[in-house]
């Protein structure tokens, strides 16, 4: 090697250090920036430490009182005596949601297999959009649809079934309108978007060659369906169906409306009516303010609920993960195999061929025609069922537009309702008819302050939460990838995830509400506050994939120009995943504008025009809740007209987000 | 920094010689017509000195203490097997290393006698000075053409140069500017991979950096995008120091004054290009160069 010849450095080092001194780099902010983001994601650290705590130090007193074991398991809910058992809660928590699970899961397994592998290709697209569709609709709207619609017209096959089948346990005797099994209905009608979505992914990830090789082998399509298509995605059915049953566990306000509210027993059968954790909550929690027992109580039931959909949702995503890294097993096995003949070895061990399970062919049916009945049996069942489940929501679609168009007018939205509405009066309206007398022959104006109102609380929870959101997120990808920390905030916005939204609005209830932070009770602006939890995590969530897309190659690059790494992430990385976030923004801000449990708590009661979030506000949702179970049929219709705006404001709210998710420029 | 718009003459001397077919490194370099095509270079530039460099991925040594002078107005080869440390080492140079979690450098990196990696030593200003192109293209998919190449000035808030005038000398420097200035509003990804490749070229000289890293610029460019961008290179050592990291050895041959030879995270020796190609003193360069290596 040469010896070196440094020139003198003199000058040059001189300019050059002139120069480094003169430079106004801006990187003085980076510290800064970081340790803000940083705080932001402690932030999310002490929210939700201050939740657990906070429902814990009040709800101690019910379990001082019982005992963990004998408030979770004795059925002695009865508030006017002020004993608090919440095994009948527990009891319909479960009903509720194994009906849901009955019948639902085969129903949105049987679409997702439909669209995959049977349907013409021009229908799978309209099938999933249906379904999608369905996803949208917000909870209170399937709540006023099971309970003005659904429940009559089936209570007639509920009572022959129950006189039928009375030798069953828990079936039988008298039919109520309101029951468990009308409930797990609706809540089933709810979940099948989400499993059969769950489900749609996995079954695309089948590899093709597979399913040819069982093909190939003589199987009927059935056949291969059995034995390569279900097999394959078993784990990522059960997560979407442990994901479905989490959500129809803290389903709120569709049960609410349509389970009755008895809380005193389980009942003698399925048709008898009762009670959830959840619902027992947004029923009761009026009425709890005079007794701190009762609410205590209450937020004893909030805990369990919150616990239970914890582990649930838990088991979900290991079963979901477990499908997603066989998957990328398989693509590695199928990479090294690839290598290996390309390479020019034999492939070692058993070949392709024998690795593929092969069909196991029913032996009952051995001839090939019966083989062929089978198959056109099972495809034409998979088919029906795919039509039973679009069924629903073809009824409520058009159940919506025909009730809710009819309701509409120029003045339904120029004017504010009057009457018994946007109110959440007491527990047992649903039993009571008060509100019929009062409002009888009056005119009932239209929905123009729930509009408003709506759009003002999920306004203000989403100008504050989608910019936290996604900082958080921005600290996740930029700054706490591999750390410790990172990691444990991450986990934190998956628990948060689970929390079902009552159990926010119950929080809300007692840290803002009911010690009158602000000076009044109830306030849009509280309103805001529990949406906004809500909206925090997934903001989060879906901002995450969208930034880590962003090629790290566009970071380096700007970091070489001698950008800031502030600068980076303001001008680059953010501009290029914008599309991405302004979609899961919208989405999130769809879901909580459709939010019902986490308002009523929250932004009280409200019929007229108020600008002043400090202060009772009415929105859409608790507007329908109000209406839907009111005995007026002119109420009713108000109900209808203002689902309808509700879901046509969600929908436009989505399709926004699929335009801005189209213009993404990073594919 | 000086702001007069200066267009480099081309020339394609460079273009004539890589036509003639049958060429072996060692003729390209021992050729006096490639010797010929370089042109007399006056001492205004900057130099890089390392001493006893090395580089971290956290226990894992993967450049392991170089001595190297990256001489003023030179383009400096830098050739090696795969893994050697070629890329790390430059990444160590403007500092991009650090930007790795547990990575860290030792030793002293001298940008004409001052220590970069000194405490209290702005990142983002070394950055600034020592400019970096990378293996793949990567314009900002977000800007225009324009808007790339004038990134870094915008960002860094350099008032006292003309944007567009800066964008045309680049954009000329880069031998891009008469393929896109009739679009210089259209968005930076609808170039061809090559064209993107001088654009990414063209915002890093348009902050005119002291020294300018590349590594790799060329592996994902055809035959003719390559020829380009070395005839670039070439002009652009007149103004700028140039480290070029390629696992081509006819490219290092034509381009290269001087060149190393990086093994294992060691440098083996560095060299003028024609001694490396000719007459190595090491006999792992012999093997490399002559493709006996495995
Ligand atoms: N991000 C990283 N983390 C850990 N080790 C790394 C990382 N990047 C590179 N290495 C290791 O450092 C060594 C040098 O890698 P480097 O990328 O510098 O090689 P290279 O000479 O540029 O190779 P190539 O010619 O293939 O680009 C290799 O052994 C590699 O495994
Ligand atoms: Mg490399």
């Amino acid at each position: 090697m040469e010896s070196s010849t440094v020139k003198a450095p003199t000058d040059a080092g001189a300019r050059l250090r002139d120069h480094l001194a003169r430079t106004k780099t801006g990187s003085w902010l980076d510290p800064w920036v970081k340790g803000a983001l940083t705080a932001l994601a402690g932030l999310i650290f002490v929210l939700l430490a201050y939740f657990l705590i906070k429902l814990f130090v009040e709800a101690r007193p019910v379990f001082a009182a019982y005992g963990v074991l004998d408030f979770v398991f004795k059925v002695d809910w009865l508030p006017s005596q002020d004993t608090y058992g919440a095994g009948a809660l527990v009891a319909g928590t479960v009903i509720t949601s194994i009906v849901a699970l009955i019948i639902g899961v085969p129903v949105a397994v049987a679409t997702a297999l439909f669209v995959t592998e049977l349907a013409p290709v021009k229908l799978r697209g309209l099938i999933s959009g249906t379904l999608e569709l369905l996803a949208a609709v917000p909870s209170v709207v399937y709540g006023l649809w099971g309970f003005l619609f659904l429940a009559p017209k089936i209570k007639g096959i509920e009572q022959w079934f129950a006189d039928t089948f009375s030798f069953i346990p828990f079936i039988g005797g008298e039919v109520s309108a309101a029951n468990y099994f009308i409930t797990g209905l609706i809540l089933a009608i709810m979940i099948i978007p989400i499993v059969s979505a769950i489900s749609r992914e996995v079954m695309a990830t089948v590899p093709a060659d597979q399913k040819e090789a069982a093909l190939a082998l003589g199987a009927t399509r059935w056949e291969m369906i059995r034995s390569t298509v279900l097999p394959y995605s078993r784990a990522g059915i059960v997560g979407g169906s442990m994901l479905g049953l989490g959500r129809a566990l803290g389903e709120t306000i569709a049960v609410a409306i349509l389970i009755g509210g008895a809380t005193s027993g389980v009942g003698d059968s399925l048709f008898s009516q009762g009670s959830t954790l959840a619902s027992v909550i947004a029923l009761e929690f009026q009425e709890a303010t005079a007794s701190p027992e009762h609410r205590a109580a209450l937020i004893g039931a909030g805990l369990l609920l919150f616990a239970v959909t914890l582990v649930i949702n838990a088991v979900a995503r290991g079963y979901i993960s477990r499908a997603e890294s066989r998957l990328v097993r398989a693509e590695k096995d199928a990479k090294k195999a690839a290598a290996a003949s390309a390479a020019g070895e034999a492939p070692k061990g058993p070949s392709l061929m024998s690795r593929v399970p092969r069909p196991h062919l029913p032996e009952l049916v051995t001839s090939l025609s019966g083989r062929k009945r089978v198959d056109s049996i099972a495809r034409g069942s998979v088919g029906f069922l795919t039509g039973v489940a679009l069924l629903p929501l073809v009824a409520l679609l058009a159940f919506l537009v025909i009730r809710g168009g009819g309701a509409i007018s120029w003045d339904f939205f120029t004017t504010d309702p009057t009457g018994a509405a946007g109110a959440v009066s007491n527990a047992n309206r649903f039993l009571g008819g008060d509100a019929a007398a009062s409002t009888a022959g009056q005119d009932l104006g239209g929905i123009r302050s729930a509009i408003v109102g709506s759009l003002e609380v999920v306004g203000l929870a989403a100008v504050v939460v989608v910019p936290i959101g996604i900082a958080v997120a921005v600290y996740l990808v930029e700054y706490g990838q591999g750390t410790w920390f990172g990691g444990f905030v991450r986990y934190l916005v998956d628990v948060m995830t689970g929390v079902p939204s009552v159990v926010f609005g119950l929080f809300v209830y007692i840290s803002l509400v009911v010690s009158q932070v602000g000076g009044v009770p109830f306030a849009g602006w509280k309103a805001s506050v529990a949406l906004g939890l809500l909206m925090l995590p997934i903001v989060i969530n879906s901002s995450l994939p969208v930034l880590r897309l962003v090629p790290s190659a566009l970071r380096e690059a700007a970091l070489a120009l001698g950008v800031p790494r502030w600068k980076v992430i303001l001008r680059i990385v953010l501009p290029t995943a914008l599309p991405g976030l302004v979609t899961g923004a919208l989405l999130a801000i769809a879901r909580a504008a459709g939010e019902t449990a986490p308002i009523i708590f929250t932004a009280g009661v409200a019929t007229a025009l108020v600008g002043d979030p400090n202060g009772p506000l009415n929105t859409l949702p608790a507007q329908i809740y109000a209406d839907v179970t009111a005995s007026s049929s002119a109420q009713h219709d108000r109900a209808w007209g203002a689902a309808l705006t509700l879901v046509v404001l969600i929908l436009l709210l989505s399709l926004v987000a699929r335009l801005a998710q189209r213009r993404s420029r990073i594919s | 920094m000086s702001t007069d718009p200066q267009t480099p003459t081309r020339d394609t001397s460079i273009a004539d010689g890589v036509e003639t077919p049958l060429q072996t490194p060692a003729s390209i370099a021992a050729d006096p017509a490639t010797k010929a095509a370089r042109p007399a270079v006056t001492g205004t530039g900057h130099e890089v000195t390392l001493k006893n460099v090395k580089s971290f991925y956290g226990d894992n040594m993967a450049v392991k203490g170089v001595d190297l002078e990256y001489r003023a107005n030179q383009v400096t080869a830098m050739i090696g097997p795969s893994g050697c440390g070629k890329s790390t080492l430059l990444r160590s140079i403007n500092r991009m290393h650090e930007e790795i979690p547990g990575a860290r450098v030792e030793g002293e990196i001298l940008l004409d006698g001052v220590d970069i990696n000194a405490t209290g030593t702005d990142v983002v200003a070394i950055r600034r000075m020592i400019g970096m192109v990378f293996q793949r293209p990567n314009p900002f998919p977000t800007m225009s053409i324009r808007e790339n190449v004038a990134a870094g000035l915008k960002f860094n808030k350099v008032k006292d140069v003309d944007h567009d005038e800066r964008v045309e000398w680049a954009l000329r420097g880069a031998g891009l500017w008469d393929e896109v200035k009739d679009r210089l509003n259209a968005p930076g990804v609808g170039l061809s991979g090559g064209q993107q490749q001088r654009l990414c070229i063209a915002r890093t000289i348009a902050i005119k950096p002291d020294v300018i890293l590349m590594d790799e610029p060329c592996s994902a460019l055809d035959p003719i995008a390559t020829l380009k961008v070395e005839e670039l290179i070439q002009e652009l050592k007149q103004e700028f120091t140039i480290v070029l990291v390629t696992h081509n050895m006819q490219q290092a041959a034509r381009v290269g004054d001087r060149t190393a030879f990086m093994y294992l995270g060691d440098l083996v020796e560095v060299d003028e290009t024609s001694k490396i190609f000719t007459n190595p003193s090491d006999t792992r360069t012999e093997e490399y160069v002559s493709g006996k290596f495995s």
